[in-house]
């Protein structure tokens, strides 16, 4: 044992002691602005950018963003007073409280355990989106109570007002709460990936950037989502630890999303809307501009409020539009049913026959009450009502009374070529590219039945074998009558196209028309009855489609005027010219 | 069991940990301006430790060589049962809760460890040759890889080098102590990579490259060293800078803020004075089971010094050391009394060593011990 040892450790540890003083004197001395100042905590916060407007064609706006309220809460701070909770009176409260603590709890478990205890208080300090939509009389309760409510914030934001409510809801669309996969993907705008690196975003998608949100679910809120919604900014806030006085950055400005200026008109739409009343909930109007394709009204009689999917959401209501058993408001009929068509598609096998040269405008045949003396299965509508047959018809006459023998003649000569060429170039069994979601219906075509019979002909030819249609769909082929042969795309946002022309001759479109008429104003007219008459510019078809059996047929009615093309249908009505057309004759009264 | 006198306690050494308690103090003073919660409690911690200084002096220190095996036992009893039953705070088993209080095993095995070491080694005749480094090797490896398993870096990093100051001081050949530290440091990188949680290779590699890992993990270190630079020469009005754990671990940067380069720098002279008091008191002692706890306990002061404060001011990375003496906390306030008064102990009680210098030079203290010859008269 060596007392030098000692001394020798001795100065060994003034050695350290000597470093640290050294190390003091440059920071404290020589270099203290190299190290102090400059330490503002940051922090990065998502804005999400104001949503536009739905407008329609007379700039009446339809939906907009209106200033609400938000809660907030600092969960430290807010259970610090557990009477507030109970105060507040609000029943999504705490289900919303435990989803921050999911939320917080996972954010733990991503880091390593020594850290968790850290997340958690921070997070805890951290405000969290609670409610959304607060009601007015809360937020004016927190405001003037703050000591009652520790760590509610309240904030203004906005909330999607739609002023017409069920007015043009079907078109306008609903809103929904947003996936956490649609929270993220719009936080993956490229220009914040540019301002900020990826763990940046990262935390923002796990504090839950976005994740209120609403985003489109239905209708033109649906199909504009990206356009209304904009592009999300990002904030850099900067908070000084001396002062607490905090001060914003904006890395990125939210890009507020463009308007949406609609066809529809909503005061026609709602005389629309009133027309269908009384027809059931599977009623469907659709009225289009015939030369353009504009959509002036598109409604059910099923109607629902797009207010009811905005937070505070009423439960209740929800769950009545989403009843499997109920009327299911949310299902566009017009675009999106697809259904026995009938008569009306005699249009389509009298433009066929007589483009492909099978009948001539003044080609008589004769309707004998059934198509042929050897099959009793193949008859006209008259001998089940005990009248007497059509006899002899050309095919403007034919489409007066609706004959069935006629078309089966036709149908027989074009065969499944004929009907099909035609029916597919009038835009069935085919998207019609309408922006909103919208069925294909069904064409029967060559290529899918190579076993094709005549009497598989006959049925085509009077609009019924597998035939299915929307009637959106029909609505197009009466605007080709109506607007003298040019297919047009039908559309609900506001745009400058021109159809395409079909090349259908004049005198076919002259037969058509002929028989159209005399639809509504003709003396055996199916329509003639219906109220439309007094309208001397309009033209119709009606038609009631065998829709299985034991059930009242689909009504139909598919007419134009000078300026405009209507479908009604009546599922399950009846016949076309009794449920279908006296809508269409209020439809009519009531055009702009 | 005598009381040493006053006049025996070594007043430098007791004085310097005063004043070091008292800036702690002043420390959680100013850190908890509303209530004065931490300076209250800190205050109740700083008369517990004060007792526990007395209550240690009163038996001769001889009696803790009697306690070092079964008090080393005990340490290890207490750090396995932490292991099994302790709950886990901020990530580690570091803690008991008896009633209100917070015991830190790995603070008292530090105490136990050094006490055991310095039996053994007091007694050992073949600390020079390989063979002989192997029980006391055992002694400090078996709690340093329990305290670990807690896991707590920090504490358990001071061990090794406690370990190697004892040796050296206890008459081991330099050239063995310094193949064992070339093979630690040799092995560090391994257990750097195998070894450590990744929390813990995070607080290292944020201290050695502080770029490569993300910035909230040497946050907590930035932000304790700018406040530090805000101090400058004589401290500024303090609280700029919000500084997680501040009234434990980072204990020094309240002070090197407020008082600046002048106090942080009296805080610095007051450790120097300390050791080198302690240091003295160990080379003056020629009991070497008693030097030898005077230099374990002194290592370990000193370590847990360095390694904190270079973590403040930039220089260490985050470890979870408190500062002896100032940081807040009984455990902690407990131990470091604990090892004062143990040190104390042995100065007061120490039979002074004395050299052939002494004699030769005929000092008057020594010349007391040489027996006078009786006179005898003839007849």
């Amino acid at each position: 044992m060596d007392r030098r040892r000692v001394t020798l450790f001795l100065a060994l540890m003034l050695v350290p002691i000597g470093g640290l003083e050294a190390r003091l004197a440059y920071l404290q001395i020589l270099r203290p602005d190299d190290f102090a100042g400059g330490t503002r905590r940051r922090s990065i916060e998502a804005v999400a950018p104001s949503r536009a407007r739905i407008v329609d064609g007379k700039n009446r706006v339809l939906a907009r963003d209106e200033p609400s309220f938000d809660l907030w809460l600092v969960l430290e701070d807010f259970e610090r007073r557990p009477a507030a909770r109970s105060e507040l009176d609000l029943p999504e409260l705490g289900e919303r409280i435990e989803k921050i603590y999911r939320r917080i709890e996972t954010m733990m478990n991503a880091r390593p355990e020594r850290e968790r205890w850290r997340i958690y208080a921070r997070e805890r300090r951290t405000p969290y989106l609670a409610i959304k939509g607060l009601p007015h009389d809360k937020a004016v309760m927190i405001e003037t109570n703050l000591d009652r409510f520790p760590g509610c914030l309240v904030r203004e934001t906005l909330r999607r007002v739609y002023p017409y409510g069920p007015a043009g809801a079907l078109v306008i669309g609903t809103q929904g709460r947003v996936s956490k996969k649609e929270a993220d993907a719009f936080l993956k705008d490229p220009a914040i990936g540019e301002a900020v690196d990826g763990d940046a975003i990262d935390l923002l998608s796990r504090r839950g950037a976005f994740e209120e949100d609403m985003t489109g679910r239905t209708g033109i809120e649906r199909s504009f989502q990206d356009r209304l919604r904009g592009k999300p900014g990002l904030l850099l806030q900067e908070r000084d630890p001396a002062t607490g006085e905090k001060s914003w950055i904006e890395l990125v400005s939210p890009r507020p999303g463009e308007d949406v200026e609609l066809t529809i008109d909503i005061e026609f739409q709602k005389s629309v809307e009133e027309a269908l009343a009384g027809c059931g909930t599977r009623a469907t109007a659709v009225v289009m501009e015939s030369s353009t394709g504009a959509i002036l009204a598109l409604a059910t009689n099923a109607p629902f409020d797009p207010n009811h999917f905005i937070p505070p959401t009423d439960a209740a209501a929800l769950r009545a539009y989403f009843a499997a058993d109920g009327p299911q408001p949310l299902l566009n009929r017009a675009t999106q049913g697809q259904l026995q068509f009938g008569s009306i598609f005699k249009i389509v096998t009298a433009i066929a026959g007589l483009e492909e040269g099978k009948i001539t405008p003044g080609r008589v045949i004769e309707c004998r009450g059934y198509h042929t003396s050897s099959s009793t299965h193949f008859r006209c509508w008259t001998v089940s009502r005990g009248l007497p047959p059509h006899g002899p018809r050309t095919v403007a006459s034919a489409l007066e009374v609706s004959c069935n023998c006629y078309f089966y003649q036709v149908g027989q000569e074009l065969g499944i070529e004929g009907i099909s060429k035609w029916a597919s170039r009038l835009g069935f069994g085919g998207k019609t590219g309408i922006e909103v979601g919208e069925a294909t219906g069904v064409l029967p075509r060559p290529e899918s039945h190579p076993r094709w019979s005549a009497s598989d002909s006959y049925s085509l030819a009077i609009g019924q074998h597998e035939l299915a249609v929307t009637p959106l769909q029909a609505v197009r082929l009466i605007a080709v009558v109506a607007n003298g042969g040019t297919l047009v795309r039908p559309h609900l946002v506001r745009a400058e196209e021109a159809g395409e022309p079909l090349r259908i001759s004049a005198t076919t479109l002259a037969a058509v028309r002929e028989g159209l008429r005399a639809v509504v104003h003709g003396e055996h007219g199916s329509a003639r009855d219906s109220g439309l008459a007094k309208f001397d510019d309009v033209s119709g078809k009606t038609s009631s489609a065998q829709a299985g059996a034991g059930r009242e047929s689909h009504a139909w009615f598919g007419g134009y005027n000078s300026k405009v093309a209507v479908v009604v249908l009546v599922e399950h009505g009846g016949a076309g010219g009794a449920a279908a057309a006296p809508v269409a004759a209020k439809i009519f009264e009531k055009l702009p | 069991m005598t009381i040493p006198r006053l006049g025996k306690i070594n007043l430098t050494l007791a004085g310097s940990a005063m004043l070091l308690v008292g800036m702690g103090l002043y420390a959680l003073w100013s850190y908890d301006q509303q209530g004065h919660a931490y300076f209250k409690r800190q205050l109740v911690w700083s008369a517990v430790g004060a007792a526990v200084i007395v209550a240690t002096m009163i038996p001769h220190y001889r009696a803790t060589r009697h306690a070092a095996y079964p008090a080393y036992a005990l340490a290890l009893l207490a750090l396995v049962a932490l292991l099994v039953f302790g709950r886990y705070t901020r990530g580690a088993r570091g803690w008991f809760a008896i009633g209100p209080v917070n015991v830190q095993p790995a603070e008292l095995a530090k105490i136990a460890v050094v006490l055991a070491a310095a039996r053994w080694l007091s007694m050992a005749k073949d600390l020079d040759t390989w063979r002989g480094l192997l029980v006391p090797g055992l002694l400090v490896i078996v709690p340093t890889a329990l305290i670990l398993m807690q896991p707590d870096l920090g504490n358990a990093m001071l061990f090794v080098p406690a370990l190697l100051v004892m040796l050296y001081v206890a008459g081991a050949r330099p050239k063995h102590l310094a193949v064992i530290l070339t093979v630690i440091l040799l092995a560090a990188p391994v257990a750097y990579r195998f070894g450590l949680k990744e929390y813990q290779r995070n607080r290292l590699t944020a201290f050695l490259w502080p770029d490569k890992v993300p910035k909230d993990l040497s946050y907590q270190q930035m932000l304790s060293v700018k406040a530090a630079a805000a101090g400058r020469t004589a401290g500024s009005d303090g609280g700029d800078y919000y500084v997680p754990d501040r009234h434990t671990d980072f204990v020094f940067s309240i002070l090197a803020e407020e008082t600046g380069f002048l106090g942080s720098s009296f805080l610095l002279l007051l450790f120097a004075l300390f050791f080198a008091q302690a240091a003295w008191i160990a080379s003056q002692s020629r009991d070497p089971y008693a030097r030898l706890t005077a230099v374990g306990l002194l290592t370990f002061l000193a370590l847990q010094v360095f390694v904190n404060i270079g973590m403040a001011v930039g220089v260490a990375p985050i470890t979870g050391l408190t500062l002896p003496f100032v940081s807040y906390g009984g455990s902690s306030m407990v131990s470091c009394c604990l090892a004062v008064g143990l040190i104390l102990n042995v100065s007061a009680r120490r039979v002074p060593t004395f050299s052939r210098r002494d004699l030769d030079a005929g000092h008057l203290a020594i010349r007391e011990f040489i027996p006078q010859p009786t006179k005898w008269l003839p007849g």
